[in-house]
């Protein structure tokens, strides 16, 4: 789950700025791996309990769930279909549940709303913030040496609070289930959690984040940038309130309200489409297998 | 690591300058070929011409390693094929220049004595041209100062303008000479050579304008 998590997602934080030669492909994977790891061990912890609320899960069911929601992720990105490890977890945690007869459905109602605030969230955040640092760089940053180091070191910075946001909002969907069931400590859970990402992003992640960066090519240097500026802060603020989202989810809004500003669609329908569909397909697939799987082998 | 590709940007900057150097000094001793010419004195004219056609090499060379450190990472992509064409029409002014040369001294056109001076107001025009298109340009790449690159920019476009008007009366006036048709013809693609030059500077100016423009958020 870390593993594919790590080699998909890693494509949200970077893929512009290696798409746009920025930064090298190696360097970009070295930076994702200790940034996710930083931010898996000192915030990751802050999603757990998100995950445990929802239902009270024993060590065996603990680990179908994490087989379920590995299932489907891997099964929708075989297809070439947009998954949320966050929304696969979630769906394969009230699968257990529902089998098991222990859930707590008054927690979700959180989770969705954080969900559809993911994406609106980045919109807002990139238009907002296009608005405001645009203005700033005009200002002050006239001669086109300064303004290109400026957006050089901004893409990578950015990267890097993508990466310690990705680590310390998703790293409870890979290990969450297994904390909340007693079987690892919450601190080995975001050590392990962090490393299996770190190793998704090293060894997995060059084809994603290659196509990323060419889907993105709409926006220039700067608005790269800001949109993800505006996906990290989004994501750390839902580390903040407790609940994982999609990354992919906050920088496809990002994208979109960069290109707001800009006149242009730079996100498309279809992107949207998708989005709103894997709010109600990925949860739904994750719990019908995590529940077949467990009224199979328990 | 490689992690930031810092200082390509200034190594570039620092190569844009040097180029636009280079490219005035093209045009200096393209005005002292003409004006060599038009005296009569040929030795000095070819002595002139000469070191045009060196410089011209050496602003190819200097295009060549800018290319070159451009695709190796300086400035960001979007940015940079916006330099790299700006670049590439810079070094056409110099082009324009060793062209110029090679016609005076190639075909030799018999410039009526009448006609001299205005010939020579051309590239006597065309040269300030340069100066102010190399003070816009280097201003861009080191301060910025927007104001003072548009005041320039449309000063050039100012003497394009004066100097095509220039062109024009002369090209009526030896369409109208009793020279031979041959004769007009062969001094109307004179003209042409010299304003050849002052057309590449404001063209080239434009492309700066477009650099400025694209430079902001």
């Amino acid at each position: 789950m870390g593993w594919s998590l790590g080699g998909n997602d890693s494509a949200n934080i970077f893929g512009t700025g290696v798409g746009a030669k920025v930064i090298r492909y190696r360097t970009a994977i070295i930076l994702i791996s200790i940034f996710v790891v930083l931010g898996a061990l000192l915030e990751g912890e802050k999603c757990f309990a998100t995950l445990g609320d929802l239902s009270r899960l024993d060590s065996r069911l603990a680990f179908f769930t994490a087989l379920a929601a590995a299932i489907v992720v891997f099964f929708f990105t075989f297809f070439g279909i947009p998954v949320s490890t966050s929304q696969a977890i979630v769906g394969a945690i009230l699968g257990a549940g529902l089998h098991s007869g222990v859930v707590d459905f008054s927690k979700l109602y959180k989770i969705v709303i954080c969900w559809v605030l993911t994406p609106i969230g980045g919109i807002f955040t990139g238009f907002f913030l296009y608005h405001l640092i645009g203005k700033l760089i005009d200002r002050f940053l006239k001669s086109p040496i300064l303004r290109d180091t400026f957006i050089r070191w901004g893409l990578i910075s950015a990267g890097c609070f993508g990466a310690y946001a990705l680590g310390s909002n998703n790293v409870a969907n890979v290990t969450g289930v297994y904390v909340g069931s007693g079987a690892i400590t919450p601190f080995a859970g975001t050590l392990i959690g962090g490393l299996s990402i770190a190793l998704g992003v090293l060894t997995y992640s060059r084809k994603v984040m290659e196509t990323v960066g060419k889907k993105i090519v709409a926006l220039d240097g700067f608005g790269a940038f800001i949109a993800e500026l505006s996906a990290a802060l989004v994501v750390q603020i839902f580390t903040q309130i407790g609940v994982p989202v999609s990354t992919s989810q906050a920088i496809v809004g990002a994208v979109a309200g960069v290109g707001l500003v800009k006149g242009i669609r730079a996100v498309s329908l279809r992107s949207l489409i998708e989005i709103v569909v894997g709010w109600i397909s990925t949860p739904v697939s994750g719990g019908a297998i995590c529940y077949v799987l467990l009224t199979l082998f328990l | 690591m490689g992690l930031l590709k810092k200082g390509k940007e200034q190594e570039v900057a620092g190569m844009i300058i040097e180029l636009l150097k280079q490219v005035h000094l093209c045009l200096e001793e393209t005005h002292k070929t003409v004006s060599h010419y038009l005296k009569g004195d040929i030795e000095e004219a070819k002595s002139s011409a000469l070191k045009t056609d060196h410089i011209e090499t050496e602003t190819d060379n200097i295009r060549r390693r800018m290319v070159d450190a451009l695709y190796r990472g300086a400035f960001l992509p979007i940015f940079r094929v916006d330099i790299h064409n700006f670049i590439e029409k810079v070094d056409l002014i110099a082009d324009n220049a060793e062209i110029c040369c090679d016609f005076f001294l190639g075909q030799r056109p018999e410039i009526p004595e009448v006609f001299k001076e205005r010939f020579l107001k051309v590239i006597d025009d065309t040269l300030p041209m340069s100066l102010t298109f190399k003070e816009a340009t280097e201003n861009f790449f080191i301060r910025g100062d927007h104001e003072f690159i548009k005041k320039r920019i449309t000063q050039i476009g100012i003497s394009e303008s004066a100097i095509d008007d220039d062109e024009w009366k002369l090209t009526r006036d030896i369409f109208t000479s009793d020279l031979s048709l041959a004769e007009k013809i062969h001094l109307k693609q004179c003209l042409e050579k010299l304003t050849c030059i002052s057309d590449q500077i404001e063209d080239t100016s434009d492309w700066l304008e477009v650099l400025l423009i694209s430079m902001k958020v």
